[in-house]
């Protein structure tokens, strides 16, 4: 539980909010009084402990829902699984999307004949910039566009 | 003392105080972790009034600090009774005369009255203004540090001092170390940012305007006899007029006086004439004024003429009209 308080933190941090090391350990302090089943209290103390100007109430309580909802937690497994699998088959994901940068430089399969979304273009072409813009377009259009720290656990930003 | 959350709210609604589970909390976790809680939020909603009744809940004397712009620490901590002193040298003069025997230089004399200076440095001559008083207490206290955003960053830095250890130290006398921490509450109208030291010490709790729910409960405990339904009027139309961009928003305080208002005045229902006359209990500016008014006919003109059991179902019976966007009135 420490170290979920402690990432919540951090996520709070990256967000805007200002949260010392005393008021992380303010927020265990606080959660050894409480019983932790209320969800509601729950909020209210971690609150109470990490939240101190009125403005930053709002972020708090979109970054509540989303973190302690699980979906951090799910988006997170869910990149850690796909890349797991991909090593495992033994492709190397890096050479395979070199290859196809390739192809569709040299034209040996020009561009017209494929039908390429956007997004595959993007995706093809390596061209995290565009990649990026898209995740962020469509991160904003289902709220996820807070958790600014998931999006630089990347499928490419890895490899480095 | 709490035992729970549902506790606190429960103590607090017996002394009239009504609050949302997410105050109870703050309070419950203040108590149980001796921490000061820091609350803010707009004027009139309950920041004081909430250590009022936690201490009267607790069974606490309540010591209470009213800060100011130029609140130095001599005000809130203690000073000496310079009269009372002066007094005492007057009565012992004789006896000064007779200790002052024998000197020869005005050195000797000096250094004699020096080792006398405890005498009138003492606790008898100790002030103690409110910080002072709540650390020498015997009994548990709750103390309350009213509007401190007024005060000046240099007085702050003096409270930090006093609220993380509770000890006083008076150079002539000694030091002085809280018996039991007081509960405290610190409150602030938001007219400057704490600093980030202070509010690190803190537990903060944001009291924001209440929603219609609960402003109708607040108003049935403390005007209670209001008819029902000129009480739900009066909310309906009090959260309309806190979307109005006004100079000075009327917040829970100005909904009860309004109430208590129309109680003296036997208005049996909110009809423009009665509005009219008694816009000055909730505002005190005439541009507000002025500006409620437009918003007050034109909710009056949207609300059903007839006022019987169809009109009165929900809570929001004033708006049947989508409430206008904010800053219309400009």
């Amino acid at each position: 539980m420490q170290r979920k308080i402690v990432e919540f933190a951090n996520l709070l941090r990256k967000s805007g909010l200002r949260v010392s090391v005393a008021e992380a350990i303010d927020a265990f302090e606080a959660l050894d009084e409480l019983s932790l089943e209320d969800r509601e209290v729950f909020r209210d103390a971690l609150r109470a402990s990490l939240v101190k100007r009125g403005d930053d109430v709002a972020t708090y309580d979109q970054l509540f829902d989303l973190y302690w909802s699980g979906f951090h937690d799910n988006l997170k497994n869910a990149f850690e699984a796909a890349s797991a699998a991909l090593s495992a088959d033994g492709i190397d994901m890096e050479r395979l999307l070199q290859q196809i940068r390739e192809m569709l430089e040299s034209g040996q399969v020009p561009e017209g004949e494929l039908d390429l979304s956007d997004l595959a273009r993007a995706l093809l072409t390596g061209d995290l910039s565009e990649l990026e813009q898209m995740i962020r377009a469509a991160a904003a259009q289902s709220g996820v566009a807070r958790i600014e720290n998931m999006l630089q656990i990347g499928f490419f930003g890895r490899r480095t | 003392m709490f035992d729970s959350v549902q506790d606190v709210q429960k103590q607090l609604e017996k002394q009239g105080y009504i609050c949302d589970k997410r105050i109870a909390t703050v309070v419950f976790l203040a108590h149980r972790l001796e921490k000061p809680i820091l609350v803010e939020g707009p004027a009139g909603v309950g920041k004081t009034e909430l250590a009022k009744v936690v201490a009267a809940a607790t069974g606490r004397e309540l010591i209470r600090l009213q800060c100011y712009e130029g609140l130095d620490v001599a005000k809130a901590l203690y000073e000496w009774e310079y009269s009372k002193q002066l007094l005492y040298t007057q009565i012992l003069k004789e006896k000064i005369g007779e200790v002052m025997e024998g000197t020869r230089s005005l050195r000797e004399a000096a250094e004699r009255v020096g080792q006398q200076d405890s005498v009138f440095f003492s606790d008898q001559f100790v002030v103690p203004r409110p910080l002072l008083h709540a650390i020498t207490t015997d009994q548990p206290c709750a103390l309350l540090i009213d509007e401190v955003d007024k005060s000046d960053p240099e007085f702050e830095a003096f409270l930090l001092e006093v609220l993380s250890d509770f000890q006083v130290t008076v150079p002539e006398i000694g030091t002085f170390v809280a018996k039991h921490r007081p509960l405290v509450f610190l409150t602030s109208n938001d007219a400057r940012e704490m600093s980030d030291a202070l509010k690190r010490r803190c537990l903060h709790l944001w009291i924001d305007y209440p929603s219609e729910a609960v402003e109708l409960k607040i108003l049935e405990t403390k005007v209670p006899g209001i008819d029902r339904k000129l009480a739900e009027d009066l909310v309906a139309m009090m959260q309309r007029l806190r979307q109005v961009d006004l100079k000075k928003t009327p917040s829970i305080a100005e909904t009860i006086d309004w109430a208590r208002a129309l109680l003296a005045l036997n208005a049996e229902s909110l009809g423009e004439e009665v509005v009219k006359d008694t816009m000055s209990v909730i505002l005190k500016y005439e541009a507000d004024i002025r500006k409620a008014q437009q918003e007050l006919s034109r909710m009056m003109a949207a609300r059903p003429p007839a006022r019987g059991p169809a009109a009165g179902g929900a809570p929001a019976a004033g708006a049947p009209a989508a409430p206008p966007k904010k800053g219309t009135l400009h």
